[in-house]
């Protein structure tokens, strides 16, 4: 009779039956799903040779940088900005290859451990790369480094990373690392540039996250 | 029962192992498994079954797939009508997977309203506030920040204890909810004494009585709170400011304190008086007045060197318009004290000159008119812009006015070169400008593709198109077939068309490729037509006046066109128009009306005034040609729109004066029948007046008018009329008043056709009109004479030079008498006056009674009228001379040209008159004098005595025929031109 009673119970538990996928988050009319967000995940954590982590708080991240990179694929689309050969993603991935997995096999056997195709892997680093070349290209103009700026840094940042890197080897002249400075003060700033447009594209955008979706 | 328990423990063992899947599987454990069912829920769904199986795209018996399922949810939501998807999976008894899509539906506002407000704020400024869409998406969230956006005006305007009840009415048919706000603004505040920081200068009444806020001075207390009293007080105190010339005075709102318990709003000001700024001119004399228009530190209330730069450039102008070409404008500020700033402009006028003459040359491919149009200076007239009009500036911008036509053309390589000669033939202080145009070699287009374009519409997108091979090349022509192109794919349901277009020199010289790129985009189509706000009007009203229909693309021209019809009822104060989920992914969309419906009453009245030679006593006899009089009008008309919810107009209107009393009765049916060119009008029509010296009239009157707009410019009017009209005070020999002064009745039909051709009806310089109104009366249709009547009219104006218009009005006038009996008074022809021969009085032309001296009437007409109309003083005082001939006949065989009138019983003979008038332009039409002088006036025999007198037949020392004229001066005046 007790048995009786608990097949209703089992039966109500499965008829919901498990949820697949859902709408994670909206962004003016266009959909990231749920199961865009744990892939995000996998595809990122594999890139960078670390374990997934499926916790509220990362795919909450992961959520975010889908949205600025629909947001910037938007703005890419609309001012039909090329996108980057496969053939150069290609060449590396052949070099992660070589650097991490020795083999073709293990660098296969990896991904479907981790459950991507390597067509997706590929289209996540073109899709990568066309957004990085892309901001370059967008934000360059406009991003100025002023001889101030290279001082200070080389007083301060620079002068600090060096004496804990080389105690005992005097500062390098700011003749003699401009270059390098130049470069890093560069990119902060475009950074900042991109940061700073995907914030405003943001704000004019309807975005809701759903968040049922990030327990 | 020992079996049956194995039994059951097996079923739940069973139903465990095909459930415990579900409980412990992730999403990737059912990928590649046969999919058995698919199921939406709930059962309704905002998008039709067929459509939907279509965009969810997994079929039954395929393999799972993950992807598609996420490409399932995103074509889903892409649609608009979903708020949320969410897709879950079971596996069922065969290990097959069965997928249930469960969904939130969105609900979309078709009707927002607010209801309860006293304005201010009225319902757009609260509409505007709750910043919500018709045909957009709702949410709560949207809602919530809605009645804290309808609370934030109500705030402003002094309700702060308001109530605002959102009401949300859901329609499910039409997944729509209408959305009302129900406000209770409670009691509006009033003002408290402002509290006023800083260093204002003026005493704190001053500036209390400048702001308005109390009342009467405080003796009654404050008055209301309301945003717009508070700025307009403000203001108010901005400009004492500025009358006392502290040009810098600051008047800064700092907050608005709210004591709501006791109702008080109390502003706080912080007011900086600053120094007192005076701006004078040296060198020449510019009034005060006309310097605050020119330098415009007085309107920004700030003196910075932009505006001051600004005033300098003002000046220079104004000196410049003068005739003062050379004028030079230099400006200075200096602090006379901490308290006082002078700014000074000091002028050189240098010479005064005269533009006496322009020359174009080197023009080939325009006319000099054309290229005249566009320009700017203008060379010294004899009655305006004596100096002419030149400045330097006016002669760059002319010049690139010439460059830009001849570009826009083609002309890529033109220049147009200026050169001003002073002393121009010798003679001392007049100048001349010279513009010679270096046209270049004119590019054409060599080859144009265009591309992008669906194959049905390419020819007639084809057809559109300016810059085809061998046309000239221009931009302007280029960016109006861009607009041309898009704008046709906007008006058939592309709203997402875009173009990119390219061009590149070709092979050949002076030739031009051009690649138009369209993109079509998606096509949109009317999927049905949803109304709202209909409380009176007629759903079938509206719907027959919008000219979209289901499944027609989406046309914005179609859009505004009905749009624009449904205004022209004249029956709604507002027509909004949305797109319902207009981002959304359908192509079939519903269009949304939201109707608000004006005041259906309307009450009107005016006082004014009547002076003329019309004046005269209703039994005196002494003067039949009018005595000078002056008699105050009155009028008052109420009228109640949308009658019957069918957009028809009932009106009353009532008219009092001395010489006449009227009321009139009207029933206006427009774009009858559903047709924008007819009009439908009834009228009822009780008359009693003395417009004519011979009689009064009683007039009651019936009539049917359909008007038709046949042309742009021709219209025609058709009528059925019946009256009664009844005479008395008759001032005519007794033997023929029973004759004359028989109550008639009148029953005729009649057309109107008016073919206007002018540039301005009100004041024409140029075109033609025309007009013939043709009525028959014959018994058939009641009437107790029967006769036939043609009035037709022809104007033509022609301009002559610069300044003057030549203009002439011909009218014939002939009634056909085919019955007995005679033709009654009120029926003739009376002419003569301002609009018709100004060398009568009002209605005074034509036949008289032989023993009176009255006016008959005739049964002809004929005048015709020229005026020459110059410019007297500027833009808006004119001047005429004008003559007048013609004359009303006794019939139409005795029209006649014939000078002389033969003797005192003659009045078939052409009088003319000649004279001059002015006239002053306003917005209304020109107010116009006019003085005649008519040479050949008519001489008759008149009566002196009373109408007792004369049907008595006492000719005693009261009654005696008299010879008197019309006199030779006639004076009038009125709006409007004469014709």
């Amino acid at each position: 009779m007790r048995a009786l009673l608990v097949i209703p119970l089992l039966l109500a538990s499965a008829v919901r039956g498990e949820i697949i996928d859902r709408i994670a988050v909206t962004v003016s009319g266009r959909v990231i799903t749920e199961s865009m967000v744990t892939q995000q995940i996998r595809l990122a954590a594999f890139q960078d040779g670390r374990v997934p982590e499926f916790s509220p708080a990362n795919k909450r991240r992961a959520a975010e940088t889908l949205v600025s990179r629909l947001l910037l694929l938007q703005e890419m689309d609309d001012s039909r900005y090329p996108e980057p050969a496969m053939a150069d993603i290609g060449v590396q991935v052949e070099k992660l290859i070589v650097e991490r997995f020795k083999t073709p096999e293990a660098y296969a056997a990896a991904l479907t451990a981790q459950r991507i195709e390597a067509p997706e892997f590929l289209r996540f680093l073109q899709q990568q790369q066309r957004a990085y070349s892309f901001t370059d290209v967008r934000f360059r103009t406009g991003v100025e480094v002023t001889p101030e700026e290279l001082a200070a840094y080389h007083e301060k940042e620079f002068k600090a990373d060096w004496q804990s890197r080389n105690p005992n080897t005097p500062l390098p002249p700011l003749d003699d690392v401009i270059v390098e400075i130049e470069q890093v003060l560069m990119e902060r700033k475009l950074d900042q540039a991109t940061e700073e447009w995907l914030k405003r594209t943001q704000a004019s955008a309807d975005i809701r996250y759903r968040e049922e979706a990030f327990q | 029962m020992a079996s049956r328990g194995v039994r059951c423990i097996s079923t739940i063992g069973i139903l465990l192992a095909a459930f415990s899947h579900a409980l412990t599987a992730s999403p990737q454990d059912y990928e590649g498994k046969p999919v058995a069912e698919i199921r939406f829920s709930p059962a309704y769904q905002p998008v039709p079954e067929t459509e939907l199986n279509r965009l969810a795209g997994i079929a039954a018996g395929q393999p799972l797939s993950l992807a598609a399922v996420r490409q399932a949810i995103q074509r889903m939501y892409a649609t608009g009508r979903y708020d949320e998807i969410r897709v879950d999976a079971a596996l069922n008894g065969s290990g097959e997977v069965v997928l249930t899509f469960e969904t939130l539906q969105n609900w979309f506002m078709s009707r927002i309203s607010v209801e309860g407000v006293a304005e201010p704020p009225n319902r757009e400024q609260l509409l505007s506030a709750a910043k919500l869409g018709l045909g957009e998406k709702y949410s709560e969230e949207q809602m919530v920040e809605a009645v804290k956006g309808i609370r934030d005006v109500l705030g402003n305007n002094g309700y702060h204890t308001p109530r605002i009840q959102p009401l949300v009415e859901r329609y499910p048919e039409y997944d729509e909810l209408h959305i009302q706000f129900l406000i209770n603004p409670g009691p509006r505040a009033y003002f408290a004494r402002p509290v006023i920081t800083g260093n204002p200068k003026r005493s704190e009444w001053r500036l209390l009585r400048d702001s308005g806020w109390p009342r009467w001075w405080g003796l009654l207390g404050w008055r209301r709170y309301t945003e717009t009293r508070l700025q307009r007080g403000i203001d108010r105190m901005r400009r004492g400011y500025l009358k006392r010339d502290f040009l810098l005075a600051k008047v800064d709102l700092q907050e608005v304190a709210f004591d709501r318990e006791e109702r008080l709003a109390q502003p706080r000001l912080k007011i900086e008086a600053g120094p007192k700024v005076q701006v004078r001119t040296t060198g020449a004399k510019v009034s005060q007045g006309r310097l605050k228009e020119l330098v415009p530190v007085y309107q920004e209330q700030s003196v910075d060197q932009d505006l001051l730069m600004e005033g300098s450039r003002k000046v220079t102008q104004h000196f410049q318009s003068k005739g003062y070409f050379d004028a030079k404008v230099t400006f200075d500020r200096k602090d006379v004290s901490p308290e006082q700033q002078l700014i000074e402009y000091q002028v050189a006028r240098g010479d005064h000159y005269k533009l006496v003459y322009v020359e174009v040359t080197g023009n080939k491919y325009f006319d000099l008119l054309t290229i005249r149009e566009r320009m700017g200076i203008l060379s010294a007239g004899r009655f305006t812009n004596r100096a002419g009009r030149f400045s330097e500036e006016l002669l760059g911008r002319d010049r690139g006015a010439i460059e830009e036509l001849y570009r826009s053309n083609g002309f890529r390589d033109v220049e147009v070169v200026t050169r001003v000669e002073k002393n121009y033939k010798g003679k001392d202080r007049e100048i001349a400008a010279f513009l010679e145009i270096k046209e270049g070699e004119q590019w054409f287009v060599d080859d144009l593709e265009v591309s992008g374009v669906d194959l049905r519409l390419y020819e007639y997108i084809q057809s559109t198109l300016t810059s085809t091979e061998g046309q000239p090349y221009s931009a302007f022509n280029v960016a109006t077939d861009r607009d041309n192109i898009l704008n046709y794919y906007y008006d058939n349901g592309y709203p997402d068309a875009s173009m990119e277009i390219t061009s590149s020199p070709s092979d050949r010289p002076r030739l031009m490729n051009l690649k138009y790129a369209v993109s079509e985009g998606r096509r949109l189509f009317v999927k049905d037509i949803g109304i709202n706000g209909l409380d009176t009007t007629r759903q079938s009203l509206v719907l027959n006046r919008i000219s979209l229909a289901p499944g027609s693309p989406i046309s914005l021209s179609s859009m505004v066109f009905s749009q624009r019809r449904l205004y022209d009822l004249g029956i709604f104060a507002k027509v909004d128009m949305a797109t319902e989920n207009a981002s959304g992914g359908t192509r079939e969309k519903r269009m949304l009306f939201q109707m608000e419906e004006a005041s259906r009453w309307s009450v009107n009245g005016g006082v004014g005034a009547e002076f003329g030679r019309f004046g005269g006593s209703a039994t005196s006899l002494s003067a039949p040609a009018g005595g000078a009089a002056f008699t105050p009008r009155l009028s008052l008309g109420v009228s109640r729109l949308n009658m019957f919810g069918v957009g028809h107009t009932m009106g009353a209107q009532a008219r009092f004066s001395t010489y006449q009393k009227r009321g009139l009765l009207t029933y206006l049916a427009p774009q009858f029948q559903g047709r924008d060119d007819l009009n439908l009008t009834l009228t009822a029509l009780w008359d009693d007046s003395r417009n004519v010296r011979t009689f009064s009239s009683k007039r009651i009157e019936g009539a049917l008018q359909i008007g038709q707009r046949l042309s742009r410019a021709t219209s025609a009017q058709y009528r059925v009329v019946y009256r009664r009209v009844a005479t008395s005070d008759v001032k005519i020999e007794p033997g023929l008043i029973p004759l004359f002064s028989q109550p008639v009745r009148v029953g005729l039909i009649s057309a109107t056709v008016v073919d206007d051709r002018r540039d301005d009806p009100l004041d024409a310089t140029r075109g033609i009109y025309s007009s013939a109104d043709l009525a028959v009366a014959n018994r058939a249709f009641l009437s107790d004479p029967s006769f036939g009547r043609l009035l037709a009219r022809n104007s033509s104006y022609h301009r002559v030079g610069r300044d003057y218009v030549l203009s002439r009005n011909s009218t014939f006038g002939w009634i056909y008498n085919y019955g007995k009996p005679e033709i009654p008074l009120p029926e003739r022809f009376f002419a003569g006056g301002a609009v018709s021969h100004r060398g009568f009085p009002e209605n005074q032309a034509g036949p008289r009674d032989l023993l009176t001296g009255f006016p008959l009437g005739g049964r002809a007409l004929l005048f015709n009228q020229t005026e020459l109309r110059f410019p007297v003083a500027g833009n808006n005082l004119g001047g005429v001379l004008f003559h007048d001939a013609g004359n009303t006949y006794t019939r139409v065989q005795d029209i006649n040209v014939r000078y002389r009138q033969r003797d005192v019983r003659d009045f078939d003979y052409m009088v003319h008159a000649v004279g001059f008038g002015v006239r002053y332009r306003t917005p209304i039409g020109p107010i116009r004098v006019d003085l005649a002088y008519g040479a050949n006036s008519p001489r008759f025999v008149g009566y002196r005595g009373s109408l007792n007198d004369l049907i008595s037949g006492n000719q005693g020392n009261l009654g005696t025929p008299v010879l008197q004229r019309v006199s030779r001066f006639q004076f009038h005046f009125s709006l409007g031109q004469a014709f």
